[in-house]
């Protein structure tokens, strides 16, 4: 069961947020997010990446952040929390692609230093194993 | 919703079910009413929602059925209830009243007309009940705000007349409570000033107590001559341990003003830029940015040293201000647009008022500010 790949699965947020996943089976997962990440849409974001990781029986997530139009300080919230839930063994979470929107918050809040960013998967997946064969990175 | 298909009867009884429904038959414009046995029968249409239910409390339950209405209430507590008692446990219905029911009928003492007015009154009652609720709710709601206000927006303490700071604030619109958005000035002896604006991420009454608790904590530190970045070492410690929730944490801008007013030190935790207005004109200052306070990712705190010339005006403010939603898109106002906005502001007026500032915003955005604002507006005249 576990090592079967999980199958996209797709739903649709009245807040204007759409979650996408691919991946798994012993890679890391991948969260697709498009639409607007705010105080309405955040909690039932972080709520089922939280429950497709558990699903998916993996602590390494890519946050694709290419559709997101807009974030907020709720979408950092989201951010940093599941940054500290997937830290340690085995775990870890890299962004990926994040648009201009994204970027600026997070270089205004100087959390760029701090939150992984990959333009490509590749680079993605590279950066998740850096981080699991550097234990001494929080 | 449809009055006609909302009422409930539980009864285990298929006669008195026949009798009840009977009676309704021969009233004109009575309610349809749908019938179940029992309390395990009920779950699925109490749970649907129903706005009356006629409960039968000679169910064979531990107490006479109370138990039952006490369950009833439970599942379907904005539903009004009302109590069906034999001739001979009337006793029983007056202690339903006081379980929550809305009235009580003997059975075979009403007809349909009565039952039907007993239901309509039940569920008329019910209404009323629950709108004195709302209003006493809303009434501790506005207590809890104003004492909550208190200690996130408090009067500055600055005594030097040539350096004015006007505040203002603009609750958001998605809720009652107040934001974690926060900001205080203080002048020290000697004439330095200090002032802070910060947000606590989150919005629930839990955020506000906390911002209320960091703005009081910064007063006290600066008035007991703690060092800024000592200050902010110490706030961050305080917020990991006083915080309700590991994800919570706050963003600041503090400034620290030179009693000669010609020299600025800015400290920025996770904050927007605040907009400086000088004889160069108007501009967003940057400076290095230090993570949000209550992450510890950074002992230390850096700073920049700003010089304004001449005259000189700062606009710190929380992220709602820039927030708004401008258009139909994902697009929002932006700090460039604010510096727009300022710009444009004090071209036509002497003395920028913060109120006017704000209301700008608010119109640009179309009633469209979610989260609440906070800003502060520092000038200093020769």
């Amino acid at each position: 069961m576990s090592d079967l790949p999980t199958p996209p699965t797709q739903t649709a947020d009245p807040a204007l947020l759409t979650l996408e996943f691919e991946g798994a089976g012993h890679g890391p997962l991948r969260a697709i997010v498009a639409g607007e990440i705010d105080f309405a849409s955040a909690p039932s974001m972080q709520a089922r990446i939280t429950a497709a990781c558990d699903r998916a029986r993996t602590r390494q997530l890519i946050l694709d952040l290419a559709g997101v139009g807009f974030m907020d300080s709720s979408g950092l919230r989201v951010l940093l929390h599941l940054r500290r839930e997937l830290a340690g063994e085995h775990g870890g979470l890299v962004l990926l692609g994040p648009t201009e929107e994204v970027r600026h918050i997070l270089t205004l809040t100087g959390l760029d230093q701090h939150l992984p960013v990959a333009d490509t998967l590749v680079r993605a997946q590279e950066l998740l194993r850096e981080t699991e064969n550097d234990s001494t990175e929080p | 919703m449809d009055s006609r298909s909302s009422i409930l009867l539980i009864e285990d009884d298929e006669g008195d079910a026949l009798l009840v429904r009977e009676e309704l038959a021969d009233v004109p414009q009575a309610p349809a009413i749908e019938w179940v046995r029992s309390l395990a029968d009920a779950v699925g249409p109490l749970s649907r929602g129903v706005r009356c239910v006629l409960l039968d409390l000679g169910l064979p339950d531990a107490d006479g059925g109370l138990s039952t209405l006490r369950a009833v209430r439970e599942l379907a507590p904005e539903a009004a209830v009302l109590v069906l008692t034999g001739q001979d446990d009337e006793h029983l219905g007056i202690r339903a009243l006081g379980e929550g029911a809305q009235d009580y009928l003997v059975k075979g003492a009403v007809d349909g007309r009565l039952l039907t007015r007993a239901i309509r009154y039940a569920i008329e009652r019910r209404r009323a009940d629950q709108a004195a609720l709302q209003l006493r709710e809303a009434q501790l709601q506005a207590r809890e705000n104003a004492r909550l206000e208190r200690g996130l927006l408090p009067s500055p303490l600055i005594s030097d007349p040539r350096l004015s700071v006007l505040t203002g604030y603009r609750p958001g619109r998605r809720s009652a409570v107040l934001g974690g958005d926060f900001f205080d000035a203080v002048e020290l002896p000697g004439g330095v000033v200090r002032a802070v604006i910060g947000d606590v991420s989150g919005h629930s009454v839990d955020e506000a107590a906390l911002g209320a608790c960091l703005r009081i904590a910064w007063r006290t530190l600066t008035l007991a001559g703690s060092e800024p970045a000592q200050l902010l070492g110490t706030l961050e410690q305080m917020l990991l341990h006083e915080r309700h929730d590991d994800d919570v944490f706050a963003t600041l801008c503090m400034l620290e003003i030179a009693a000669d007013r010609r020299r600025v030190r800015m400290y920025l935790a996770g904050h927007p830029l605040p907009i400086l207005v000088d004889e160069q004109g108007v501009r967003l200052i940057a400076g290095a940015t230090h993570p949000p306070v209550g992450l510890s990712l950074d002992p230390e705190w850096p700073s920049v040293t700003i010089e304004p010339q001449g005259e000189w005006s700062m606009l710190l403010y929380t992220d709602g201000l820039v927030e708004g939603r401008v258009g139909r898109g994902s697009e929002r106002l932006g700090a460039e647009r604010l510096v727009e906005l300022v710009r444009e502001h004090v071209r036509h007026h002497a003395q920028p008022l913060i109120d006017t500032l704000i209301e700008r915003v608010a119109a640009l955005c179309a009633g469209e500010l979610t989260d609440d604002i906070a800003a502060l507006w520092l000038t200093s005249s020769a």
